[in-house]
C-alpha cells in the first residue's frame, strides 16, 4: 500500500477528512474513525503510540463537554445547578463528536509521512499547481523540525544563563518571551533568506518551467482505491443529505479551523517573494541549458 | 578570455557605512585555482557573494566597478541567469540543504534546467561517483555530518556545470580525510577547465592553490604564486595568519 | 571525588538502536584543559550534554561535586560549568551584543555598574567592542561564535565545557581564544575542548581523552 501515487493518499486524506467534518453523531464517526485505523495498519504505520499523546487534549475536551452542555440546548439533563445545565446528553454526544473528528483528522493526515516531501511536489506539480508554491510547501515541512529543536537549545542556552523558566512569575514569563521573540523571528527571516539565496544560486526559476528526474504514474491500483473512496464519501455524502445519519445535532464544524502558525508562514513565502522575475521561457524546455 | 574579472570593484552595506571592499582588482584565467586569504571580516566572503551576484540583487549596498564572469557583467543579470555561469558553495552548510533526499539535492539544479530526465538522472549519477556519495545518496542530509553536508552541497551546485566555483570556507569544518578529498576532486576539476576561487583562513587548506590573494580589512594588499606566499612566514606571521 | 563524575553511564538517544555511549567511567576535574576527540559521530557532542545534564544517561549517573545532577536545575548547573554549541546561532538570543553578555550576569545579581564594568572589558578582550550595538545574528559566522564564547565566559564558571570552539575562526583568533583559555586555565579553572582541531588541542590542552566505539581512551597525546 505504500507504493500508492501520492495522489491517491491525498484523495484518501481528503475523503476521510470530508466525512469526518459531516458526520456528528458520535456512533458513525467512531465506526469511521476504526476504519481510519483499518487504513493506517494497511499502509504499516504504528499509530498506538501518537494516539497516546491525546491525553494531554482530555482537559479541553472536558471544557468542551461543559460549555457544548450548558449552550446548546436539548437532549436529558444529566446534571444541574440553580436551573442551568450543566451536563445534558447533547453535550456529551457534541464532545464525543469533537474527540472522534480530531482523532480521524490527525491519524488520517498520518497518511503523508508514507511518501517522501518530494514526492508531494511532483504530486502537486502534476495537478497543475505552480511549482514555486508546491516547494514551499515543502521547505516548510522540511524546516519546521529543525526550527522545534533549535527553540529548544535556545531555551537551554538561556536556562544555562540563570533564568529558571520553571520558575519564574507568569509576569516575567510573559516578558522573557516577548524579549526571545524578536530575535527569534529575526533568525527565521535570516534563514528564509539564505534559503532564498541557496535555490536561486542553483537556478531556480531561472524558467518558466522546469522538469523532474522523477515522473509519477498512476498505477492499477490507484485507480481502484481512488474511485473506492470517491465512491464511498459521495455515498454517504448523499445518505446525510436525506438526514438519515444525523439525528440533528449541534453541528461543530466550524471549531476545526486548523491555522498555521505565522513564523511558518513567513519563513515559507520569503524564499519564494525573494526571488526574482522569471526570464523568458525557451521555446523548447527539453532543448536544454539556452543561454541569452 | 579570463573567467573573471575584477576590476576597481568597491562596496559597503550602507552609503554612510564602512568600506567592505576597496579598489579590488585581480583576473583569474580558465583551470586556475585562486585562493583567497585573509582574517575574518577582511572582506573574503563578500567577494565571493559579488561573483555569484548575491550582492547587489539579493543583499543590496552600494556597488561599484566591474565584476565579470565569462565576459558576463555580474550586476545586469540575475542570480538564477549567473548561477550558469558561477557555482557558489556557502559557509554555512545547515542552510543550503533543503531537499530530503542526497539524490534530491543532487538533482535540484538540472531540473530547473528542464533538462530530459535521463540527463538529469545521468548528471546525479555523474556527481554521486565523483564525489563518493552513494552510500548516502537516499540519506536525508539533515542528518549528515558537516563535511558530508559540504560535499553534498559541492555536488548540487557541480550538477549545474558552471565553469567557475566558489567554496566559501568549505574545509573549516572537515576532518583531515574529508580535506584530503575534497581537495583531490578540486585538482581533478580543475584538469577539466574549470576556475576554482577558495576562500579560506588556514593556510593548510590552500596546498592546491595556484595563486594566492590576501585581503586585509578590504584592500587587495598581495596576489602572488602559491609557493612563493606559503614560504613568505614573516609576510604570514605580520598578517596574523599563522596560528 | 572530582568535580564531575559519571559512573557507568551509557546513553542512547530515544528511537534509535544504537548506544552512543557504552558503561563510560570518567572523572573530570576544574583543573587544566581536557581534549575530547573522536571521529563524526562517535558522541563527543553526547558526552559534552551529559556533562552539563542537557542529557540524562539512560542508565548510570553524572554528579557535579558529588551531587547527582539529575537533582538539580539548569541554572544552578549553568553557574558551575559554561557551555558553548557546536552551532553559536542556537545560543544567541538577545537583540544586541552588549546585552548578549550582559544577559547572563544580569542573573548573577551584579550591580549595574559591575556589569557595564565586566562587559566593557570582555569586549575589549575579543574585539567585540564596535559591534556592541549590533543585532547578533546579523555577524558573521567566525564573530558569531567569538560572541557566544565571550558570553559564556563572561560568567566565570568554574569549569568550562566548548563543542568545537575553532570552527569558523581564523588563526589570528584561534590564538587568542587559546590564550584567554590559558588565562583561565591558570586562575584554577577547568575547560573541557571537543575539537578534531589537532593543532589547537596540542597546544593548549594537557589531558587528552579519545572516544572510539562508545568507550573512553585515556591518551598521552593529540
Amino acid at each position: 500500500m505504500n507504493k500508492l501515487d501520492p495522489r491517491t493518499k491525498i484523495v484518501i486524506i481528503l475523503c476521510l477528512s470530508t466525512l469526518a467534518v459531516v458526520l456528528n453523531s458520535p456512533i458513525p464517526l467512531l465506526v469511521l474513525f476504526v476504519l481510519t485505523l483499518v487504513i493506517l495498519s494497511t499502509f504499516r504505520i504504528n499509530f498506538i503510540g501518537i494516539m497516546f499523546k491525546f491525553k494531554k487534549l482530555l482537559p479541553l475536551l472536558l471544557v468542551m463537554l461543559i460549555v457544548q452542555s450548558v449552550f446548546a440546548a436539548g437532549g436529558e439533563t444529566l446534571l444541574a445547578y440553580k436551573g442551568i445545565n450543566i451536563l445534558t446528553s447533547n453535550g456529551f454526544n457534541a464532545a464525543l463528536c469533537i474527540l472522534f473528528r480530531m482523532l480521524i483528522l490527525f491519524s488520517s493526515a498520518m497518511l503523508i509521512m508514507t511518501s517522501s516531501s518530494k514526492d508531494y511536489v511532483l504530486a502537486l506539480v502534476q495537478l497543475k499547481i505552480p511549482y514555486e508554491i508546491a516547494f514551499m510547501v515543502m521547505v516548510a515541512f522540511r524546516f519546521l523540525p529543525v526550527f522545534l529543536e533549535e527553540i529548544k537549545d535556545t531555551l537551554i542556552a538561556v536556562q544555562l544563563r540563570g533564568v529558571d523558566l520553571k520558575r519564574i512569575a507568569w509576569g516575567n514569563k510573559v516578558k522573557f518571551y516577548t524579549h526571545f521573540f524578536t530575535p527569534l523571528l529575526w533568525s527565521v527571516m535570516l534563514k528564509a533568506r539564505q534559503l532564498a539565496i541557496t535555490m536561486e544560486a542553483r537556478a531556480f526559476r531561472v524558467y518558466r518551467r522546469r522538469t523532474y528526474l522523477r515522473v509519477l504514474r498512476y498505477s492499477v491500483l490507484d485507480y481502484y482505491v481512488m474511485a473506492f473512496f470517491l465512491l464511498t464519501t459521495i455515498m454517504v455524502l448523499f445518505y446525510v443529505s436525506l438526514d438519515k445519519f444525523s439525528p440533528g445535532i449541534f453541528s461543530m464544524t466550524d471549531h476545526f479551523q486548523l491555522s498555521p502558525g505565522k513564523p511558518l508562514l513567513t519563513t515559507v513565502a520569503l524564499p519564494v517573494l525573494h526571488c526574482q522575475k522569471y526570464k523568458k521561457c525557451p521555446d523548447s524546455c527539453s532543448s536544454g541549458l539556452i543561454k541569452e | 578570455m579570463d573567467a573573471v574579472v575584477v576590476d576597481n570593484l568597491c562596496y559597503k552595506y550602507q552609503p554612510s557605512g564602512r568600506q567592505i571592499l576597496k579598489n579590488i582588482s585581480f583576473k583569474a584565467g580558465q583551470g586556475e585555482i585562486v585562493a583567497v586569504l585573509g582574517l575574518s571580516g577582511c572582506g573574503k566572503s563578500t567577494l565571493g557573494l559579488c561573483l555569484g551576484g548575491i550582492i547587489p540583487h539579493y543583499l543590496g549596498g552600494e556597488l561599484t566597478g566591474r565584476v565579470q564572469v565569462h565576459g558576463i557583467e555580474v550586476k545586469d543579470h540575475n542570480v538564477a541567469r549567473l548561477a550558469l555561469e558561477v557555482g557558489l558553495v556557502f559557509q554555512d552548510p545547515e542552510t543550503q540543504l533543503f531537499l530530503p533526499t542526497v539524490e534530491d539535492e543532487i538533482a535540484f539544479a538540472p531540473e530547473n534546467l528542464c533538462l530530459p530526465p535521463e540527463e538529469i538522472g545521468k548528471r546525479v549519477y555523474d556527481m554521486i561517483n565523483m564525489l563518493g556519495l552513494s552510500d548516502i545518496r537516499q540519506a536525508n542530509p539533515n542528518q549528515l555530518s558537516g563535511g558530508q553536508k559540504h560535499l553534498v552541497a559541492l555536488g548540487a551546485v557541480l550538477a549545474l556545470e558552471p565553469g567557475i566555483l566558489v567554496l566559501d570556507e568549505v574545509m573549516a569544518q572537515m576532518d583531515s580525510t574529508s580535506k584530503k578529498k575534497i581537495k583531490d576532486i578540486l585538482v581533478n576539476l580543475r584538469l577539466y577547465g574549470k576556475t576554482i576561487l577558495i576562500i579560506e583562513h588556514e593556510l593548510e587548506s590552500l596546498s592546491i592553490a595556484d595563486r594566492i590573494l590576501v585581503l586585509e580589512d578590504g584592500a587587495l594588499i598581495r596576489d602572488g604564486q602559491a609557493s612563493e606566499i606559503v614560504a613568505d612566514e614573516e609576510f604570514l606571521a605580520r598578517q596574523k595568519l599563522m596560528f | 571525588m572530582a568535580f564531575i563524575d559519571l559512573i557507568n553511564v551509557s546513553y542512547k538517544y530515544p528511537g534509535q538502536q544504537r548506544t552512543i555511549l557504552h558503561d563510560i567511567n570518567l572523572s573530570i576535574w576544574n583543573r587544566g584543559c581536557t581534549a575530547v576527540t573522536g571521529s563524526n559521530g562517535s558522541g563527543k557532542t553526547t558526552l559534552s550534554k551529559l556533562l552539563l545534564g542537557i542529557l540524562t544517561p539512560v542508565t548510570g549517573l553524572v554528579k557535579l561535586n558529588g551531587q547527582p545532577l539529575t537533582s538539580m536545575t539548569l541554572p544552578q548547573i549553568g553557574r558551575r560549568i559554561g557551555y558553548v554549541f557546536q552551532n553559536p546561532d542556537r545560543q544567541i538570543f538577545c537583540a544586541t551584543v552588549e546585552e548578549e553578555i550582559s544577559f547572563g550576569l544580569q542573573n548573577q545579581g551584579l550591580s549595574p555598574d559591575q556589569v557595564l564594568q565586566k562587559v566593557k572589558a570582555i569586549l575589549d578582550y575579543f574585539e567585540l567592542t564596535r559591534y556592541a550595538h549590533t543585532f547578533p545574528l546579523a555577524l558573521s559566522a567566525g564573530e558569531k561564535r567569538r560572541l557566544a564564547i565571550a558570553a559564556v565566559l563572561a560568567l566565570e564558571p568554574d569549569l568550562l565545557v566548548l563543542d568545537e570552539p575553532t570552527a569558523g575562526l581564523d588563526p589570528y583568533r584561534k590564538r587568542l581564544l587559546g590564550d584567554y583559555l590559558e588565562k583561565i586555565i591558570a586562575s584554577h579553572k577547568g575547560v573541557v575542548i571537543i575539537s578534531h582541531d589537532h593543532q589547537f588541542i596540542a597546544r593548549y590542552a594537557t589531558r587528552f581523552i579519545r572516544l572510539k566505539n562508545g568507550q573512553v581512551v585515556e591518551g598521552q597525546g593529540a
